[in-house]
């Protein structure tokens, strides 16, 4: 039973940089939901953070631009897996 | 061009192993999935490792978010430590520690850095990272799956998610097997009866883990209360952390106790 997407498993078929080019991309993209993250899921604190000002994350992180030059382009509405594991 | 979490793991061990990649780095760096905005590390519980570690943070302008002091006398007692900087990218950057992760064995870990592994990045194997895991959330028992695929067959019997592997491998490497999902395979009844199996450990996994972080939730509220009311999350570094462990001195149990299957000691 496959558990995860052809995406994921595809994963194992790369070299070290090309691994290292698709975090990339993923994560200039994933900083776009920044503000929409649940609380933090590891560790012992989990939800311990609602109350707190944000530091970094209160700044615009992504320039526009280089969302546009990316391979993948967001719709209005559309979310990234945004969850760490 | 380079994941910013295997830089840190490089950068927190250049003059020695002092740390390993855990929970979803790992998973990046063995290729399970690409799902983690954060990075997580077990660090050795010495008082070195931590000034090793608060060092590079600050030089990187790093903040402190809600959690403990990076200090032994908290990390021992399963406490965990979570920071946040951004990058000359400006994206956000979060690091979170553990010196003793729930559910892995204390003597796993010792000998993480008695013998650190001899490969590119000091990250956790697919084994620890397996009990690292066995979270409350639900997402993380379909990685399980895809790590066990990465162990001896003897042992992804024990610890596969996945029903179609345990009815495989269960008439080859299960027949001395404990585990409910392996018994209902050999006892024949068939597919539903292993699924159901393992739809009750998981549940149980997943209520045991969040017992425990409501534990140390309600151990936290007046320290975490007391640190917001005096800025610490907002101050730089170098301020905050002797603060922090001024109030945690005062408001932060350094252990909340642990029910069987917990800790570190078994």
């Amino acid at each position: 039973m496959d558990m995860l997407s052809e995406d994921d498993l595809n994963l194992g078929e790369m070299t070290d940089e090309e691994l290292a080019r698709a975090w990339d991309l993923w994560f200039d993209l994933a900083q776009t939901t920044n503000e929409s993250d649940p609380p933090y899921t590891h560790g012992v604190f989990v939800g311990a953070e609602a109350d707190t000002v944000a530091s970094a994350s209160s700044r615009p992180l992504v320039d526009q631009r280089q969302l546009d030059g990316a391979q993948y382009r967001l719709r209005s509405g559309d979310t990234l897996g945004s969850e760490k594991p | 061009m380079e994941n910013i979490y295997f830089a840190l793991t490089e950068a927190f061990n250049r003059d020695g192993p002092i740390v390993v990649l855990a929970s979803g780095q790992a998973v990046v760096y063995h290729r399970i999935a690409m799902m983690s905005k954060d990075g997580d590390w077990i660090v050795q519980q010495t008082a070195p490792a931590c000034a090793r570690v608060m060092a590079e943070l600050a030089v990187r302008g790093a903040r402190y978010r809600p959690g403990a002091p990076l200090d032994i006398r908290w990390l021992s007692g399963g406490w965990s430590s979570h920071f946040e900087f951004a990058d000359d990218r400006r994206r956000r950057i979060r690091c979170d520690f553990v010196s003793r992760p729930p559910r892995v064995p204390m003597a796993l870990i010792d000998e993480m850095f008695r013998h650190p592994a001899r490969e590119p990045l000091a990250a956790v194997d697919p084994h620890t990272l397996i009990l690292l895991k066995q979270t409350q959330r639900a997402k993380d028992y379909a990685v399980i799956a895809e790590l066990a695929r990465r162990l001896p067959p003897e042992q992804e019997i024990e610890l596969t998610t996945d029903p179609d592997r345990v009815l495989a491998l269960a008439p080859e490497v299960g027949t001395s097997s404990a585990r409910p999902a392996v018994r209902a395979a050999l006892a024949g009844g068939g597919r539903v009866a292993v699924v159901t199996a393992l739809a009750v450990e998981t549940d149980g996994l997943q209520q045991r883990d969040r017992r425990r972080v409501a534990r140390y939730q309600r151990a936290a509220e007046p320290y975490l209360a007391e640190c917001r009311r005096l800025g610490l999350f907002e101050a730089p570094l170098g301020d905050a952390h002797p603060r922090l462990c001024d109030v945690a001195a005062q408001q932060l149990p350094p252990g909340v106790g642990e029910e069987v299957g917990d800790g570190h000691a078994e």
